[in-house]
């Protein structure tokens, strides 16, 4: 049992018994019967009672007879009770009779939270019956051994009801006159037409026995039994003496004829309904009718009320049990299509003649509910929605044919005066909310749709893309389905369809890309086309579980935050919302799920997947994190099952397989200061492995007569496997500051800086291994303006290697057969560690911002969206003094091949700056403007240092938006440009787009847009023809109109 | 009392991560980076594949002179021919060059040289017949690699001329006794050599 059902399980419970104890000397209903000139009634406990029944289950849509409620958790079926018994009890049902009985303390709390009694029903071997431990499917009522078990079985029943006040009346029996198949030698020999009156004689003789016996029990309660129909009512009257009210299934329609009559002429006894009722489905038109079916029961309850006591008529109605409170899914066929409401008329009857046809069945058996049932959800429960006879019967049950003060023939009138009509739109607003609430469950979150016509052009540019021309189109749709299975699970997926992929985009890198033809070698050694590559594609996927223990979030291509605000001091679990580059490199990123505890698992966080940020290997995360005594602390372990997946970025290359990092975290505020400190251990797979390092000696006396020692037999040690950091941070003082110092050994590697410290730098020190590091900055603030300065310097612990290209070749000597190997620099491919962002480095950032409204921060990712100041900005100068060349970088190949470059662009001094700002003239316009330069190096080998530049504005008016980007001598979109130093001597960008609504910058919106992009190429572009030292230049161009649905 | 109590706590955890952070390297040894005598070197051992594609064991083999190299393709053929003149001496250095690069980067010529070189130790006379029987099943295994995993090798001289590999690979293995695995159909070539082509 899970622990969330304990509390009220044991509160219903407590409840319940404490209810049941204060009436633990509550004595069983006394029932007796009144019978006199005026007919035949009922009281209980002295007072009239006619019987306004219902045939009560709870088996929802999914299972079939058996189903058991009452082996579910207490909790459960206090739910179910509490809210099917409060619709009855509203409606005027006083009594119900069930076919799966309750225990007894079930049959009080019915009867003591709601005033309906029960009837106990034994069903007499009506489906079979165990005799000492053999089960007869068709019980023979002449065997004296199988008669005696039924008896036993039935006063058992009564022993353990018979003093539970709620009990109404014994019911032998389910129309067992209708069951009478078995067979025996004693039959056989009867003729024909005797042979069913000779069992039905057995059958009523067993019931004379048992009302009998029940009686001698000194049960207070009344015998009664359910018929079929009043057939062998002759036989009753002989057989059973002892039975005091005759309960009958009648299916008549909408009176019952002459059978009050009959029975008070042959029996003499009060009767009631059993069974009785009508279907809600028109097997004639094929709907739904619950029109009908008020009609009819109104009818069939007239005649109750005009046969009852003292009406005139036959006098000896008591009353009935409608068949049924809700609709059953499993009637029809019984084990099969239990999820579907069947609509096949199962049998006929001409008492029915709102749909009856002659030769056709039109009785609905999975439509008798005076309610419509929904299906389950995940916790089993169901709605119903009362149909017009609900309404109806409620009307007609507010009648008291025993009301000494009203005329005979009042409350006929009265129920003659009830439309049905009237309740009709109650049924259809009612059902129409619970569809609604069906349909809601499953539904379309986003739907988009994009047509593209590109038109594109060049000269002396190297169009070797595959299919490329200079027209081409495209079309995308992605569809995002979210489901709800209950209120605290929720899901969701996108799928994206592709039309044609164009061939001759100039950025030849995007999503849809995948569907481009790929030629592979087929089993015959010919090429083979493949055109429909990938068509229809999971674009992205999520789920969340809300449970009251715990929130589980599952994601496949959706974004992420990071954990770095919760104890993540060395990001180990980092943040993932770079959707468009994961998108555009086709990536499996981020997958996985997250467990948070709630309760008593509160501070514990489980990551877990195949790849949880982009570029993470198969891992799992835990953290845990706590208060205590003011200081807040967190304990984190990152363990790596495998090696990386593919990767298409190779900044984000990541070699090596198993590996293991764990992190501890404090935190202390004292004044206005909060203390940080965290050690992190990483690395220690690599414990033992050698490395390479060079140390300067005397000119001339070194490695090939360099300036250089170099060894190769250094070893990674436990100690190198260390890292720790310390960070002051005052954001309460007059001026924010905040100084940090690290330690990190040679493979303490952690992961990104994802903290905002005081504000939002973009300089940061690395978080690799191999390095200590000490920062600061502080702001200071003049009304609206800010300047915030910070420093930083880092420096390796061992260096990378040097440089020098005549140290880093193999050298052989075929003379004397010895082979030297070349000193080239480190790489994560080849060697434990390597120098690359921990290079030796000064850096500093000056940050100045002119920002009027805060609660609209400059710096939020969506500010151009969100700013309200009518002039907001930003400059942001950065320093970088790098006082040594670093190692080599890892590249990947087109086909995904991991490689090392083979050397690493030298010590160099960088700078950049960064400009932007955002105009708000009014709600109708928004300007944003951006412009940047500076100086960069490549990624991969190449020493060119290059000197960019760019500028560019965004105007949206209205429901109109245009763009302007300007980039000289940058590199291009994706990171191999980067890698490869890939540059472009100018590129430039306009657009102009025309939305449906307002075009946001944070949300799809419908629009049409054409869009024009050209590049300049020279010898440092990409798809440039010429030889390297070529002066000419080449040119590329695009137009693009577009236009997006989106809802 | 509590607050200094922290204190201390972070106080001695600091110091601790520092003193294990800053013990240093105690057991470098700092030896000069050193020419490696590529003569006479211990032959290799075959148990675990090395050699032989996907293996990359001989990285970690401490007789393989170019284990901490990035060993590039500048100085193959120079060893390759320095090697090819004294067989029974400088196989060894032959096989440890040809199998570290075919490790580092796995490729059809480089498994075709290392099979060689395999027939070569094969071949020497100073070996136990169970030395040599298990150079020339490595050998076997080596140029079925060639076949099975690197069909469209190809191997060219300095005129530019190139050929596929797989023939050579699948006559060697002939040569050696065996049979070539896989579905081949063999034709007959230049010279009395053949040419084979996958059957399907």
């Amino acid at each position: 049992m899970k622990p969330k059902f304990i509390v009220p399980m044991l509160l219903s419970s407590l409840l319940a018994m404490g209810s049941i104890a204060a009436k633990a000397e509550a004595a069983p209903a006394q029932v007796t019967i009144i019978q006199d000139a005026q007919g035949a009634k009922l009281q209980v406990e002295g007072k009239d009672f006619l019987i306004k029944g219902m045939n009560w289950g709870a088996i929802p849509v999914g299972e079939n007879y058996a189903y058991d409620l009452w082996s579910k958790p207490d909790s459960f079926i206090t739910e179910v009770l509490d809210t099917e018994m409060a619709m009855m009890k509203s409606m005027g049902v006083n009594a119900i009779r069930l076919f799966s009985m309750p225990p007894p303390r079930w049959v009080q709390y019915i009867y003591e939270r709601y005033g309906i009694y029960t009837v106990v029903t034994h069903l007499m071997g009506r489906y079979g019956f165990s005799v000492n431990g053999v089960w007869i499917p068709s019980v023979d009522y002449s065997d004296p051994k199988t008669r005696e078990a039924i008896k036993a079985d039935v006063l058992a029943t009564v022993e353990k009801y018979k003093d539970t006040p709620g009990v109404l009346m014994w019911m032998l029996g389910n129309e067992n006159n209708y069951g009478l198949v078995w067979t025996s030698s004693e039959i056989e020999n009867l003729p024909v037409g005797e042979r069913d009156t000779a069992r039905a004689t057995f059958l009523y003789s067993l019931f004379g026995e048992v009302a009998k016996a029940i009686k001698a029990t000194g049960a207070k309660q009344p015998v009664s039994m359910a018929n079929g129909d009043i057939q062998y009512l002759e036989l009753i009257a002989k057989h059973v003496p002892d039975l005091d009210v005759l309960g009958t299934n009648v299916y008549r329609g909408k009176n019952a004829t002459d059978l009050f009559e009959k029975v008070k002429a042959v029996l003499n006894k009060p009767v009631y309904f059993s069974e009785f009722g009508s279907d809600a489905f028109n097997a004639k038109s094929g709907q739904e009718d619950g029109l009908a079916q008020a009609e009819i029961l109104k009818s069939q309850w007239l005649d109750i009320y005009e046969n009852s006591y003292g009406q005139g008529k036959a006098g000896n109605a008591v009353g009935g049990f409608i068949f049924q409170w809700s609709d059953e899914w499993w009637k029809y066929k019984q084990t099969e299509y239990l999820e579907q409401h069947d609509q096949t008329a199962s049998w006929a009857n001409g008492g029915y003649a709102f749909d009856f046809e002659e030769g056709k069945n039109n009785m609905n058996e999975e439509w008798f509910g005076i309610t419509a049932k929904t299906k389950t959800d995940a916790r089993g429960r169901y709605k119903l929605s009362p149909r017009p006879a609900y309404y109806v019967l409620k009307q007609v049950f507010a009648n008291n044919p025993y009301d000494p003060s009203l005329k005979p023939g009042t409350t006929q009138t009265r129920i003659a005066d009830i439309d049905a009509r009237d309740y009709v739109p109650n049924y259809d607003a009612s059902r129409a909310n619970v569809r609604l609430d069906d349909l809601e469950r499953i539904y379309l979150r986003s739907a988009q749709i994009r047509l593209e016509s590109i038109q594109s052009n060049g000269k002396n540019t190297n169009r070797t893309r595959e299919g490329w021309q200079s027209y081409d189109h495209q079309e995308s749709m992605t569809l995002d389905f979210g489901w709800r299975p209950s209120p605290e699970l929720e899901a969701s997926a996108a799928i994206n369809i592709l039309g044609n992929v164009a061939g001759n985009k100039m950025d030849e890198i995007f999503y849809e890309n995948r569907g481009r033809p790929i030629e592979v070698r087929g089993e015959d050694g010919g090429v083979v086309t493949i055109r429909d590559n990938e068509r229809v594609k999971l674009h992205n996927a999520r789920f969340e579980w809300n449970d009251e223990d715990f929130l589980l979030e599952g994601f496949y291509r959706t974004g992420h935050g990071h954990w770095a605000d919760e104890g993540d001091f060395f990001g180990l679990y980092q943040e993932t919302w770079d959707l468009d580059g994961i998108d555009r490199y086709n990536s499996d990123a981020p997958s996985g799920m997250v467990f948070t505890g709630k309760k008593s698992l509160t501070g514990l966080k489980v990551a877990a997947g195949p790849q949880i940020y982009w570029g993470a290997k198969p891992m799992a995360i835990v953290k845990y994190q706590k208060q205590w005594n003011g200081i807040n602390f967190a304990a984190m372990h990152q363990e790596a099952f495998a090696a990386q997946q593919e990767v298409a970025n190779s900044s984000l290359t990541d070699p090596g397989g198993r590996a293991g990092k764990s992190s501890f975290y404090l935190s202390k505020p004292f004044d206005k200061m909060k203390v940080e400190w965290g050690v992190l251990q990483s690395g220690s797979e690599k414990i033992g492995d050698h490395y390479t390092k060079a140390e300067e000696t005397d000119s001339g006396q070194g490695f090939r007569g360099s300036d250089y020692r170099i060894t190769d037999d250094a070893r990674v040690t436990e100690s190198d496997t260390w890292a720790t950091k310390l960070r002051l941070v005052s954001t309460t003082s007059s001026i924010p500051w905040y100084v940090a110092g690290a330690y990190r050994g040679l493979v303490a590697n952690g992961g990104g800086d994802a903290s905002i410290v005081v504000t939002k730098w973009a300089l940061k020190p690395s978080e690799r291994g191999n390095q200590y590091n000490v920062s600061g900055g502080m702001m200071y603030g003049m009304g609206y303006f800010s300047v915030a300065p910070q420093v930083i310097y880092q420096k390796p612990l061992v260096d990378a290697l040097p440089p020098d290209p005549s140290l880093a070749a193999d050298a052989f000597d075929a003379g004397t057969g010895t082979f030297q190997p070349g000193l080239r620099p480190r790489n994560l491919l080849n060697d434990t560690f390597a120098v690359l962002d921990n290079r030796e480095m000064t850096g500093a950032e000056l940050l100045f911002v002119y920002d009027p409204t805060p609660d609209s921060w400059i710096h939020d990712w969506n500010n151009s969206e969100r700013e309200t100041a009518s002039f907001a900005a930003s400059l942001d100068i950065i320093y970088r003094k790098l006082h040594s060349n670093r190692d080599a970088n890892l590249g990947v190949l087109a086909g995904g091949q991991v490689f090392a470059f083979g050397s690493a662009p030298p010590a160099e001094d960088l700078w950049d700056a960064v400009l932007r700002t955002v105009h708000v003239f009014s709600g109708d316009l928004r300007v944003i403007n951006q412009a940047y330069g500076g100086t960069g190096q490549a990624n991969g080998d190449s020493p060119r240092l290059v000197k960019r530049y760019g500028l560019g504005s965004t105007v949206r008016y209205r429901r109109l938006l245009t763009q302007a980007m300007f980039r000289w001598n940058d590199w291009g979109p994706y990171d191999y440009h980067r890698d490869y130093n890939l540059t472009f001597p100018f590129q430039g960008q306009i657009g102009v787009a025309y939305g449906i609504g307002p075009i946001r910058f944070d949300k799809d919106v419908s629009q049409v847009g054409m869009r024009y992009q050209m590049r300049t190429l020279d010898k440092y572009s990409p798809r440039y023809p010429y030889a390297l030292d070529s002066e000419k230049r080449g040119s590329e161009e695009e137009w693009t109109t577009y236009v997006e649905i989106s809802i | 009392m509590l607050k200094s109590r922290s204190k201390q706590i972070l106080l001695a955890l600091t110091l601790l991560v520092l003193n294990n952070a800053c013990r240093g390297d105690q057991d470098e040894g700092g030896e000069t980076l050193t020419d490696v005598q590529l003569e006479n070197l211990p032959l290799p051992s075959v148990d675990a594949d090395q050699g032989i594609h996907p293996s990359k064991s001989v990285l970690g083999d401490v007789n393989n002179p170019f284990k901490y190299a990035v060993a590039g393709e500048v100085q193959k053929w120079p060893i390759t021919t320095w090697a090819d003149q004294a067989p029974a001496a400088r196989a060894a250095a032959k096989f440890y060059y040809w199998a570290t690069i075919l490790a580092q980067g796995p490729d059809g010529v480089r498994q075709m040289y290392v099979a060689n070189t395999l027939v070569e130790l094969s071949n020497r006379t100073d070996l136990s017949d169970e030395q040599k029987a298990k150079y020339k099943a490595a050998a076997i295994r080596a140029y079925q690699v060639v076949l099975d995993e690197f069909p469209e090798a190809r191997d060219y001289n300095d005129a530019g001329d190139s050929w596929l590999i797989n023939s050579i690979a699948y006559q060697k293995i002939v040569e050696l006794g065996a049979k070539p695995q896989g579905d081949w159909v063999v034709l007959p070539g230049w010279n009395g050599g053949i040419i084979i082509m996958p059957a399907k």
